[in-house]
């Protein structure tokens, strides 16, 4: 009787989290209706972002892990880019050589252009009917891709490749105040709130610098932490999609 | 000491035209053409080194003797100076940078213990200012060059960045914070940072006073000081810069259409910032037409005693207190004779600032701020009517203002923060937002078939010719620019792109 009591209080404690914590997240995917002009065997990263929020850490805390947190997000980007057929050149600050100079000449300032053009040409794009495959699914097909200013076209031939991209990851820690609402309602679902919510939301932008456009944009999002195994999967499936264009 | 304060202005402004004339008549600083600047030698190590590894020996020396609080500060600072050398604003080399290190021997040939800790980068970054940081580091943002006119003045812009070093003002600044957070805990948060700004508008009083100091040891003329500030002061009313000539520069036949928009004072005014109908004023708004036409500049100078009362919220004194600061340790001092305006050649220093000029049209272009760009290069344009590298520039904004205007209205954030607040540049970027969509197409075709025809070999008015042609679909057009780049530069830098262009034609 003991046993089934505590059993019962155990599963109501449980409940909360088996509610809240079943939340698929979330894929957004826009790229060019023109096939890749290329198999994408290789594709250069320019200093992918980290932004690391809502921890407990003081400033300087999150300064410094925030950059241990980089480190390891450059890692999974190589090994899963590999697991998916390319081979990534993670191109950032901290590995690079001496005499690395194109890093800051060329690359910086590609890095800077993509980033103006995805927040300039969002607006006025004609793209085709939205293929939804569920709310939680997105797929946009561009009939006028954005466009890049053909300058950087002779990158194609210094790296090896046309497609460069830039990754980001943000991963955010919150309480679930909402939980809180159900203290007179349902009190055990209102442990919910010790229970910390955790944001990931991950987004890469390839370009080519051949036909100038931006060839594949993905944004997703999920509930979990950052761990090895999460950040795989998420830039294995990321990977895969860009290489399916093809 | 403001007569003496007019005489020197008078004097110096006097040389420097004298100078500037000769020098251009000797030789125009990239007459014909310019290259940006590119790193050519090495990253320095502090830029890859990692942040916590830093850190984490400065915390252990604790030359600050913080104690600890040293990790916080540590670590918050090499984050901040981290951020800005991994920008791709920073020139770690090159003949700006070279040239200000030279400044800087002169100025501690006495001092070489702390020569060696200083290095001085020249900057990208689009804000006209200096700075100095705890490690040694000091930034001289180029647009603050193009502002200053003779060595001396920078010299003294860095005499003034090596007190803070030489004082360790970053570091008193940290210890000031953690002071009144303590003294003012119960107390308004405002009142906690009005004693830092406070606090750090004496240091800012320091660094001037020592920095004269340092230029009154050196063989530097300390007149040149006050002009030096009495430039930052044009560059807080937002009235320096030689203006354009509307007419005469929109003279150029191909940006004809440009004359011909009807762009009313009110509206121009309006298009700078200055919305005439919020006073309601009809005389005073009658008076800023009036003055606006005829002196094409928007503020009213501010008088003498405006400036003198001090802003509780700046992080800098007056620079009115500056200079009178200056003036009065320069008036105990008295007259000093045989000091030097340049110890460079001036030619050398007109090349840099000129070398300032375009880096500002390169950086606004790379941030996208292309009716800023435009203008800054119509305005060089003035001064150097053969340059190929303006041209491209111009037909480069005129080529993205065009496509983002065959979206949907030209953009905000295209036509605003060009530091010169002119109603020369209140017409430009009024004349470009009247101009209707077909207009685009003429006034970029023209002005790139005049541009090609000027410079028949240049990769970019080519390459832009065939992607103009092609956004107005005139295919044949960009089939025949395509294949001329093609034949000039069969392995040129954008190749790649024109034999795919072709390949989808």
């Amino acid at each position: 009787m003991k046993i089934s009591l505590l059993f019962q209080l155990a599963l109501l404690l449980i409940l909360p989290i088996l509610i809240w914590g079943c939340n698929p997240g979330q894929l957004w995917v826009q790229h060019s209706d023109k096939p890749l002009r290329e198999v994408p065997t290789k594709v250069v990263s320019i200093d992918p972002d980290l932004l690391w929020l809502g921890r407990r850490e003081s400033p300087e805390g999150q300064v410094l892990v925030s950059e241990t947190r980089q480190a390891q997000f450059v890692e999974r980007l190589e090994y899963a880019a590999a697991k998916a057929g390319i081979d990534l050149n993670v191109l950032t600050p901290t590995n690079l050589q001496g005499d690395d100079l194109s890093y800051f000449n060329d690359l910086l300032p590609l890095r800077r252009h993509i980033i103006q053009v995805n927040g300039l040409q969002e607006e006025g794009r004609s793209t085709s009917d939205g293929e939804v495959f569920d709310r939680r699914i997105e797929e946009e097909v561009l009939r006028t891709p954005m466009q890049l200013s053909s300058e950087y076209a002779y990158l194609a031939e210094k790296y090896d490749t046309p497609y460069f991209s830039i990754q980001g990851l943000v991963s955010l820690k919150t309480r679930r105040k909402e939980a809180l609402g159900f203290i007179f309602l349902f009190p055990p679902l209102a442990a919910a709130y010790f229970v910390p919510k955790y944001h990931l939301a991950y987004y890469q932008i390839v370009v080519d610098v051949v036909s100038s456009e931006v060839v594949f944009r993905e944004l997703r999002e999920v509930r979990s932490t950052p761990t090895n195994m999460t950040l795989d999967v998420m830039i294995y499936d990321s990977f895969s999609l860009f290489k399916a264009l093809i | 000491m403001y007569r003496l304060i007019g005489n020197l202005r008078r004097t110096g402004l006097a040389g420097i035209c004298c100078g500037l004339a000769l020098s251009l008549q000797a030789q125009i600083p990239f007459e014909f053409d310019y290259a940006p600047l590119r790193l050519t030698t090495e990253i320095p190590i502090e830029v890859r080194n990692s942040i916590a590894k830093i850190s984490s020996e400065e915390a252990d020396a604790d030359v600050g003797n913080l104690g600890r609080d040293g990790e916080r500060y540590y670590t918050l600072s090499n984050y901040a100076l981290s951020q800005a050398m991994r920008s791709g604003d920073i020139f770690f080399d090159g003949e700006v940078t070279e040239y200000l290190a030279t400044i800087a021997d002169t100025l501690l040939r006495n001092e070489p213990e702390l020569r060696a800790q200083i290095t001085i980068y020249a900057t990208r970054i689009s804000i006209p200012n200096a700075n100095a940081w705890r490690n040694g580091t000091i930034f001289f943002n180029l647009p603050l060059l193009s502002y200053l006119n003779s060595e001396a003045e920078v010299a003294f812009i860095l005499a003034h960045e090596i007190a803070h070093i030489r004082r360790s003002h970053s570091l008193n600044q940290f210890r000031k914070v953690q002071e009144v957070d303590e003294a003012f805990r119960k107390t308004n948060e405002s009142e906690k940072w009005l004693e830092v700004l406070r606090f750090s508008r004496e240091q800012e009083m320091e660094a001037d006073l020592l920095g004269i100091d340092l230029i009154l040891d050196s063989p530097y003329d300390p007149a040149e000081a006050i002009l030096a500030l009495q430039h930052l002061q044009e560059i807080d009313r937002h009235t320096n810069g030689f203006f354009l000539d509307l007419p005469q520069a929109f003279g150029l036949d191909s940006l004809a259409i440009l004359q011909e928009c009807q762009c009313d004072s009110a509206r121009v005014y309006r298009y700078i910032g200055q919305d005439l109908a919020r006073d309601g004023d009809e005389e005073n708004d009658q008076n800023k037409k009036s003055g606006g036409n005829q002196n094409d500049t928007v503020e009213e100078p501010q008088t003498e005693k405006e400036e003198l009362d001090e802003d509780q919220y700046a992080t800098h004194p007056s620079l009115a207190s500056r200079i009178t600061a200056l003036s009065e340790k320069l008036d105990e001092v008295g007259e000093i004779e045989g000091r030097a305006r340049f110890l460079h050649a001036d030619s050398t220093f007109y090349q840099i600032r000129t070398r300032a000029y375009f880096e500002q049209i390169e950086k606004t272009y790379q941030q996208a701020r292309y009716a800023s760009s435009l203008y800054g290069a119509l305005r060089m344009l003035e001064s150097h009517p053969a340059n190929q590298y303006l041209y491209e520039m111009i037909a480069q904004n005129l080529y993205w203002l065009a496509f983002y205007r065959e979206q949907g209205p030209i953009k905000e954030s295209f036509l605003m923060g060009h530091p010169d607040q002119s109603l020369t540049y209140g017409s430009l970027i009024c004349g470009l937002n009247q101009l209707r969509k077909s207009d685009w197409e003429g006034l970029l075709g023209s002005f790139l078939t005049s541009g090609v025809e000027r410079f028949p070999t240049s990769e970019t008015l080519l390459v832009l010719q065939g992607q103009w042609a092609e956004m107005y679909e005139v295919e044949e057009t960009a089939r025949t620019a395509y294949q001329k780049y093609l034949e000039l530069y069969p392995d040129g830098q954008r190749h790649l792109f024109v034999r795919n262009r072709l390949e989808q034609l």
